[in-house]
């Protein structure tokens, strides 16, 4: 076969995957960043260039940095707590205990529901007063609270229910990272004398580092992308309490109909994203190092 | 004085028994090797020694106190793995002063410690390497290294050559043999290799489906096994066992064919290939295959459909299909009963 035969089947190969991508990828990228350029279009006045303004009412919006904090809140709530929590759980179903499969199941079976099933489960947990966390208060003589319409509680709601559900997948990950450690390494630091605590602090978790690297992008990543459960459970109220920035770049869009803000929140978000995305690259390339 | 003393020891699984009543001494300063197939109960008996693995039944001493129930950590014994087990994310040093940290050795004499028996195996110039860019011999010495500096009396190996190649193997099995007597070490060495038993050990447990078969030093193993699993485990290529009913008896020497004869229990003969000799009268048999090895050619041959082993110092004119006789001298045969047992005539 010549070589121009083969480039031509090779480009045909991957014309399919390269539409899908340049349709639904690039191209919105490349004019979501042209919208937030320009002003939007009505019936009283025209389009017009407006260069960075977008990005100047952005950052002195007082809703803009609000979302912002709350990510951020919700990043530094969630991650290190579903972190640990996802090593003990790797830690107690990778020994050998009768039930083995079945906590691990249990563990993992937030992470299958999908987030709005999640978010109706968590508000009936959180519901003021027939929920199931007001009953328990109640039994044992405590005020109710209403956990999701108090300004003070939401957010720390919301992180309580994004760890449960995402401790299990990472408790996947730490999993499969314990089992690569062999077991004689743990008995050669018995041998040793090292406790069960030393073992952990010396070797599992240094040993362990590559995952939680992994994991911690995935987590921060995860901490913008998953906003659904705000659809049903607060709206990112009450006044904006729980708001985060992707709903927020939905508000804006969808129900203030500003494209050409939500486009400049959008590309603030995507290059926020992009930068974590070469981090990962970076870092993750360190891997092979304990190899 | 015997370092180690293991009395009635069993270990089961289920319905497994893995070890079925072992008992054996090991003396101060000596090199034992339990040897056997895989299967045997040998790894088993030595992760009991260790404290990594419980004891379903019987005792074990070492140093003279009853260790049974201790924990790994306190029996005073040091341990070197089949995989070495170096932590990969420490170099060299921290892997080799690993258990001093942990028991808080003040880090002056950790250093001296640590400079010393990087000395004793040949490390001092790679301190600061990962296991992962050390070769498998030099990983074994690091294991060799923070057994050294543990400074227990008693040293366990599981297997550790069985990782290096066949070369490096031959240098390492004489560099743990001189490491055991220079440091005046009591070794329980567990191999399925009998060609590491026999060079360095001063004993050998032979072990066969959980049970002791034979214990004694190399040479008694070798010149007088007592049945047929110790004839056959022990000398490469093994001892040939002949059947007395799968060979022609009446072919035999008379010598031999009046000893074996006049014993009704005798089922099988035993006769090692080095002693076999190609002779006028005897055994027919027709050339099969010759292995030449420089030193010495063996030659595997058919008696009946028979095949066995003869082993030859010299290169005698002998092409493949010759059809000869063989035989043996009436001392170097052992013979054995209906049950494997050694028959002393």
């Amino acid at each position: 076969m010549k070589d121009s035969t083969r480039n031509i089947q090779g480009w045909l190969l991957f014309t399919p995957a390269a539409i899908l991508l340049l349709a639904f990828t690039h191209y919105p990228t490349v004019t979501t960043f042209f919208q937030s350029l320009y002003t939007n279009k009505s019936i009283l006045r025209p389009r017009r260039f407006s260069g960075v303004e977008a990005y100047e009412s952005m950052f002195s919006d007082p809703i803009f940095w609000k979302v912002f904090v709350n990510n951020m809140w919700l990043a530094l709530g969630t991650i290190p707590t579903s972190i640990g929590i996802a090593i003990l759980m790797a830690l107690i179903v990778n020994k050998a205990i009768p039930g083995r499969g079945f906590l691990r199941m249990a563990y993992f079976t937030p992470t299958m529901l999908p987030m709005i099933a999640v978010a109706n489960i968590w508000l009936f947990f959180y519901a003021p007063e027939i929920g199931l966390i007001d009953k328990v208060l109640e039994i044992f003589g405590f005020e109710g609270n209403n956990w999701l319409g108090n300004p003070s509680t939401v957010l720390p709601s919301i992180i309580v229910m994004t760890v449960w559900k995402e401790a299990g997948l990472f408790m996947v990950f730490y999993l499969a990272g314990l089992q690569t450690i062999s077991p004689e390494l743990e008995e050669a630091a018995k041998l040793e004398g090292s406790s069960r605590w030393n073992y952990f602090w010396r070797i599992q978790f240094p040993l362990l580092l590559p995952t939680t690297l992994f994991v911690l992008i995935n987590a921060f990543l995860n901490s913008f992308k998953l906003v659904d459960h705000l659809f049903v459970l607060t709206k990112g109220g009450p006044d904006n309490a729980s708001n985060l920035i992707l709903y927020y770049i939905y508000e804006t869009a969808f129900s203030f109909l500003d494209i050409s803000y939500a486009s400049a929140l959008t590309i603030f978000l995507l290059a926020l994203l992009a930068l974590t995305a070469l981090a990962q690259f970076f870092f993750l390339d360190r891997r092979t190092h304990y190899r | 004085m015997s370092a180690i003393e293991v009395k009635n020891l069993s270990r089961s699984y289920g319905d497994i028994d893995a070890v079925k009543d072992v008992s054996f001494t090991v003396p101060e300063k000596s090199f034992t090797v339990l040897l056997g197939p895989s299967g045997c109960g040998k790894s088993t008996i030595l992760k009991m020694l260790s404290g990594l693995e419980q004891v379903s039944h019987g005792t074990i001493n070492i140093g003279g106190a009853d260790v049974t129930e201790v924990e790994a950590s306190k029996r005073g014994v040091s341990m070197v793995f089949q995989s070495y087990a170096l932590f990969p994310h420490l170099n060299v040093k921290e892997n080799i002063q690993f258990g001093l940290k942990v028991r808080k050795v003040p880090a002056e004499e950790r250093e001296k410690k640590v400079a010393e028996a990087a000395q004793v195996v040949g490390l001092s110039e790679l301190l600061d390497r990962k296991p992962a860019n050390l070769s498998g011999g030099q990983r074994q010495r690091v294991a060799l290294a923070r057994s050294i500096v543990s400074d227990q009396s008693v040293c366990l190996m599981d297997e550790p050559l069985s990782n290096l190649d066949s070369k490096l193997r031959a240098e390492m099995r004489d560099e743990i043999r001189d490491l055991q007597k220079r440091l005046g070490l009591t070794v329980v060495y567990v191999t399925h290799d009998q060609v590491e038993a026999m060079s360095m050990a001063d004993q050998i447990i032979l072990l066969k489906l959980g049970e002791i078969v034979q214990v004694g030093a190399p040479e008694e193993i070798y010149n007088s096994p007592n049945s047929v699993f110790s004839a056959q485990f022990i000398g490469l290529p093994p001892m040939n066992i002949l059947n007395l009913n799968e060979i022609d008896v009446s072919s035999l020497d008379s010598k031999i064919y009046s000893a074996v004869d006049s014993n009704k229990n005798i089922k099988d003969i035993g006769v090692r290939p080095e002693h076999i000799v190609f002779s006028k009268k005897g055994l027919p048999v027709v050339v099969k295959s010759i292995d030449y090895f420089g030193g010495e050619t063996v030659f595997k041959l058919t008696h009946k459909e028979k095949d066995f082993f003869l082993r030859e110092p010299r290169q005698p004119k002998i092409q493949l299909g010759d059809q000869l006789n063989v035989s043996w001298n009436l001392d170097d045969m052992y013979l054995f009963d209906k049950n494997d047992q050694r028959l002393k005539s």
